[in-house]
Formats: C-alpha cells, structure tokens, sequence
C-alpha cells in the first residue's frame, strides 16, 4: 500500500511505547469500507488524542476533509491474534447501540517504521465512566432512575445483537460504552476482546476488566459461554445505581472470588460446581443473598433488583438472556413513554429503543408480548361486567 | 409505661422508650431508642393473653420479606412473661396521617403514584406465600430520611399463609371461617367469611385508592348495634353499590382495577405487572411524571412559608 505522510515530525520512537500521532497531522492510505469493499484512497485529519490505554489511543479526526468528526483508534499491528477487532466489528450490520466501524486500514508510522491498524468509527462524546462520576449524581433520584433503565436497556439490547450473532464481548465496563447524554444513546465499544465463542472450544479464561469479570473466569474455566457479558453488564447495573462500582479489586483470582461470594451469599453456587471448587474451604456457611438496598447503599426498586438477581447467578447457564432482560418488568415504563411519546426527563425524545432488526425478530416469540411497546392489554377488554358480577 | 416489670425488660437489652405513638387492636406502638448505637426505633409491644400471640406471627413474617423495599427492618424479638416486644425499624407518618394532613383528599397524581407502590408491595408479600388481610391506609407508611419517599406496608398480624408448603399447592377454601380485619376495606369474599387469598389484598388496595380519592366510601357513616351487624350492613352496601357509581367521575382504570380484582379466582394468580402497567400509563397519560413529590410535599412548603412569614411578624415586634 502507498503512504503518504505530510507535516509528520520525525518523533524518537520509545521501544513499545506506541507513537502518539501529533495534532493536525494528515494520513493518506488506503483504507477497506465495512462491507469489505475495494481498499480505496482516504485522507485522514488527526485532531485530539482523547483516549489511551493498553490497547492503544484514540483520537478525534476528520476523513477526506469532511466536517463530521470521526474517532480513529490506533493499535498495534498484531498478527498472532486470530480474530482481528476490524474483522468482528465488520460482521456487524448498523445497530443503535453498537458503536459503527467506518472503515479500517494498516499503516506504517514513524521512523524506524511501525505497523499499526487504525480504526475508523463514529464519534460518541462520552464514556458511560464519565457519566456515573460527572453527571449522575447531580440528577434528581427520579431522574437518574428513568436514566438508569434508559441506558442499562441500550447495553442489554446492545449485548442481545451480539450473543445472537454468537459474539461474546468480553470487556463489559463502563470506559466501553460510550453514550450521548444528550439523546442518551448508549453504544457498544471497543471489540478488542470479542470473539466468537464456539461451544465446546476453550477460550482464553485471563480477559474481561477485574471488577466486571464473572466468577468462572476467575476460577478459570475457559469453556465458558457469552453469559459473562451478562455478569458485567449486571456490574454495570449495579455501579449506575450506586455511583462506583459493586466490587472492590483484589490481586489474587481466589480473594477476589471469595470477596465476590461473601458479599452476594452463596445461594445458588452448588450449581456451579468449577465455581465452587475454586473457593475453597475458608467460605462462610451458606448464606442467602443481601437486599440489594444494602448492597448498593440506596434506594433500589423492587423490579431493578430482581434483574440484578438475574444477572448474578453463578450457574452461567440460568442467567437472564439480554433480550429476555430487555422484556424485564424494570423497562416497563420504557415501553409506556414510548407508547406515548413522551419525553425524556431532559426534554428530548426517547432514543429509538424498540425498532428491532430481522435479527432481533428473530428471537422467541413468547418475548414480544413484553418486549414491543403496543398498547397494553385493557382490563376491560379480558373479563366482561357480566362474568364479574356472577363471579360476586 | 409504667409496667416495671417490661421497663426491666427492656433495660437489660439497652432500650429506652421515648413515647407513645399509638395503639393498634392487639397492643401498643412506642418510640425508643438504642443506647448502645444511638438508633431511633419502634416498638411494637403487646399483653400476652389466652390467644395467640399475633406478635410472634408478625416477628415470623418481618424475617421473611427481611429484604424487601418497602419492608421495615425488624432488629429484636424478646418476651417476657406477661409481654411480647418486637423492635423495628421507626418509620414516618401513615397515609391515613397524611390523608388527614391534606384535608381528606389527595390529587390523582398521588393516588397513582402510591396504587403502584401498593400493589409492589403486595406483590413482594405474596411472592413469599402469605396473604395481607388488614390492608387499609393506617398500615401504609411513609419512610423517613433516605426513605421519605417510599411506601411501607406494616402490621403482618393478621397475615397468613396461603400455600400450603407440605402439599406445595394453594390451601382449599373453606366457608365460615373467623373473620378478622378493617370492614371499610376489607373485600366482599372476607365479609362473607370465605378464606382470604390474594385476590381479597388486592380488592382491598382498589377500596383504599377510592378512598384516597373520594374522601370516603359509601359504606361509612352506617349506625350498626354490634361489630357483626356492622359487617353485615357494610356487606350488604357493598354488595348494592355498583362499580359504576363507586368509581363514578374517575378514570375507568379504577372502575375496570375493581371488577377485574372482583372476578379474579379464588387460587388464581394476579397480573400484578398489567395492574402496575395501567396504573403507570394512567399517570403518564395524564402528564404527570413518577417523580415521587406528593400532595403533603407542598404542604409542607406552604406550612414552611407561612412558618417564615410568622418568623417576619416576630421580628418586626423585637424591632
């Protein structure tokens, strides 16, 4: 592929150490669309470095000059890694909560060279991190809770797309889903630890954030299936609700697990026989599980903790599916503002929650009773005054 | 309390009484306070006699739904020989105290907010295997502190399981049972002294949202000569007042909540999540938002004014 650089400054390169892109650089290369079409010739503006991590950094920009802002992520060139985050974010089609890959392309920067992928994806202001600490806790409570199952439905609805494609994401956390606090669209992001999950093949046990890790993981278990999303996406749940996240870190895989059965009882964990194994001798007896008002120091509604009880259950198997969390009783009154058409708390209008694709519809039919917003079933229509009153 | 043998009682276990709150059918309510940690709480204290000692169910019930919103936390049940106490959690004003507080009558918006919370609530209790059977606006209160918004259901002296656990199915019913509870509120089923189940709670509920809504049911304000004359006549009223006219100028959810609780089966499980649904559509159709602020929120802010204008007159006559 041809390069070109302008206004590149030559940079000493630091060994590992990734090259930051400097402001206001231009990158030409050819880049692959996300329907893999032909490689074609792009122009990419690089603005502000927004993010970095271990996975690389993240930097506003503009492509072919165009005044849309773009985000671009760039990472290492790694040809060991079998599947590619280009190759699995390009197997998904548009859907609202997943963030859309652009296009994506290899370059060579610096001197001496060095490969890196860049990805181009649509730019979504916030992290869902920065919402919980900047902007949560200034909400009324009524607020926040509308808000809370706003969001927390677009991860569930995000995850549903995934598993249904067989994807597991493998980082659910809070820096991963960005969102626009303004429309309050949520988004899945950053697919550098996704794969799709054969059953039966063994996956890499070490991934996921701590914090959101699902406890099979830690006992390391590697036929493990996409429910670990589920158990980080309740962590998610939990860490809206209570402003920082559920479980405190500790360094070794057993202490964690043991903080994590101590503080949820250990109902339920007979069934996960690898899980139990894993803990030890030093367990409490058995013990039933905390009011989630006591978990999470607030005030948790009684619908809200029976999904959390749906994503903690140690038998990956039993826990809730996304889309059957999509149709929980907690997104009720979702369905109900949507019926209507009213507004958010904020004044704008709901962010398109129920326009399912065929994917989606694809699903179990018993869902859709509770899944759509049609206008609920009338009381009246179901039993007729004359049966009541020969009923009396 | 002058009782020296129950001020011994609860001496030993670092208690003081404070003052009286009230007075139920089967003993008395105290407020108090832990010496050790400083915490306010309720006592619930009643006189052991030859029948059964309700406390002892209630104290059963209370570590059953411990976790549940809405539940007040019980800390300690202990007894003596001629008393039972069971310590709890202090709670804020009844909606009976607040219905009274706001001049008999409550906005629609209230109304809506509290029947969601209600039928919650009831939903939690019958989820566990017991049945209410004393649902009225006394034994609904407001939380305090953190609290101040939510909705609690007390007093499970009168409750009762209605699953039989050996048989693991629902207890058969059965006529000319004892009947026992509020007859304002209590259903047609239980007036006829039919066994309760979950069906009777929730008729209950829609006479208590009537009530908040009207000032008063049609039932009330009967002379009877006796407490079983009583129920017959608020039976017999209630069997001649038709759904219509008793939610008569209300939105027909109230009208269609009653019949549908009136021709729910005996065995038969609720929908409690369509009931909430409509009752929460109701609300948003009106314009109203969940926000919890209810009618004896702005009471107080105008209680709190006109505190500030008196404080201003004070002022002025110091000047």
């Amino acid at each position: 592929m041809e390069n070109k650089e302008k206004k590149q400054k030559p940079l000493k390169r630091h060994a590992q150490v990734p090259l930051i892109i400097p402001k206001n650089s231009v990158i030409s290369t050819y880049a692959v669309g996300r329907l893999c079409s032909e490689p074609a010739l792009v122009r990419i503006e690089v603005k502000d470095l927004i993010g970095s991590g271990s996975f690389g950094r993240v930097y506003q920009a503009h492509v072919n000059e165009s005044e849309e802002i773009v985000a671009v992520k760039q990472t290492l060139y790694n040809p060991k890694l079998s599947q590619g985050e280009a190759e699995i974010m390009g197997q998904l089609k548009d859907h609202n909560n997943i963030v859309r890959l652009i296009m994506h392309s290899s370059v060579s920067l610096g001197f001496p060279s060095v490969d890196y992928v860049l990805l181009v994806m649509e730019y979504m202001p916030m992290t869902l991190l920065d919402y919980i600490n900047y902007h949560l806790t200034v909400l009324q409570p009524a607020e926040r809770l509308i808000n809370v199952r706003i969001l927390s439905y677009q991860m569930f609805r995000g995850l549903g797309y995934l598993h249904l494609l067989g994807i597991s994401h493998r980082d659910v956390k809070p820096e991963n889903l960005l969102i626009d606090n303004q429309k309050m669209v949520l988004k899945l992001s950053d697919f550098g630890s996704a794969k799709l999950l054969v059953p039966q093949e063994p996956s890499i046990s070490y991934i996921c954030s701590r914090l959101y890790r699902a406890p099979e993981l830690f006992a390391g278990y590697e036929l493990y299936s996409c429910a670990v999303d589920i158990w980080s996406a309740g962590c998610v749940l939990a860490e809206l609700l209570k402003g920082y996240p559920l479980f405190s870190s500790h360094k070794h895989d057993r202490k964690q697990l043991r903080l994590i059965v101590n503080m949820l009882g250990t109902d339920g964990l007979e069934r996960a026989p690898e899980i139990l194994s894993k803990c030890g001798n030093s367990l409490h007896p058995r013990t039933t599980r905390p009011s989630w008002n006591y978990l999470l120091n607030t005030a948790v509604p009684q619908d809200l903790c029976g999904l959390l009880n749906s994503c903690f259950i140690y038998e990956a198997a039993a826990r809730i599916s996304p889309m059957m969390a999509c149709s929980h009783g907690s997104y009720d009154e979702l369905r109900i503002m949507d019926a209507m058409a009213l507004p958010m708390p904020n004044g704008n209008p709901l962010p398109p929650l129920f326009d399912f694709n065929s994917l989606e519809m694809g699903t179990d039919p018993k869902l859709w009773v509770n899944l759509l917003p049609i206008h609920l079933s009338s009381m009246e229509d179901k039993y007729s005054v004359v049966e009541a009153f020969e009923a009396v | 309390m002058n009782d020296y043998e129950l001020e011994t009682m609860l001496r030993i276990n670092s208690i003081m009484v404070i003052r009286k709150l009230g007075s139920g059918s089967f003993g008395d309510i105290y407020e108090a306070k832990h010496m050790g940690s400083g915490l306010h709480v309720a006592l619930k204290v009643e006189r052991k006699n030859a029948g059964q000692s309700h406390l002892s169910i209630e104290s059963t019930v209370y570590n059953l739904l411990r976790h549940g919103m809405g539940i007040p936390m019980t800390y300690q049940f202990f007894s003596n020989r001629r008393h039972d106490v069971l310590v709890m959690e202090l709670l804020g004003p009844s909606l009976e105290t607040l219905f009274t507080m706001c001049n008999r009558r409550f906005s629609m918006k209230t109304v809506l907010m509290l029947a969601d919370q209600m039928v919650d609530r009831l939903e939690y209790l019958h989820l566990h295997h017991y049945v209410h059977r004393d649902i009225k606006p006394e034994n609904f209160l407001m939380g305090v502190g953190l609290t101040r918004h939510r909705l609690h259901l007390i007093d499970f002296g009168l409750s009762k399981r209605y699953w039989d656990m050996k048989e693991n199915r629902h207890v058969p019913q059965r006529r000319g049972t004892k009947w026992a509870g509020t007859a304002r509120y209590a259903s047609v089923n239980a007036l006829c002294c039919k066994v309760q189940s979950r069906r009777d709670d929730l008729e209950s509920v829609g006479y208590v949202l009537i009530y908040l809504l009207r000032g008063s049911l049609p039932w009330q304000g009967l002379l009877p000569n006796s407490k079983l004359q009583k129920a017959e006549m608020i039976l017999e009223m209630k069997l001649s007042t038709l759904p219509n006219s008793l939610c008569a100028g209300y939105p027909n959810e109230f009208y269609n909540y009653i019949i549908y609780t009136r021709q729910l089966g005996f065995e038969e499980e609720p929908d409690y999540r369509m009931i909430r649904c409509t009752f929460l559509s109701l609300l948003f159709n009106l314009k109203f938002t969940n926000d919890l602020i209810y009618d004896w929120d702005h009471a107080e802010k105008n209680s709190g004014k006109s505190g500030s204008e008196e404080d201003r007159v004070v002022v002025k006559k110091v000047v």
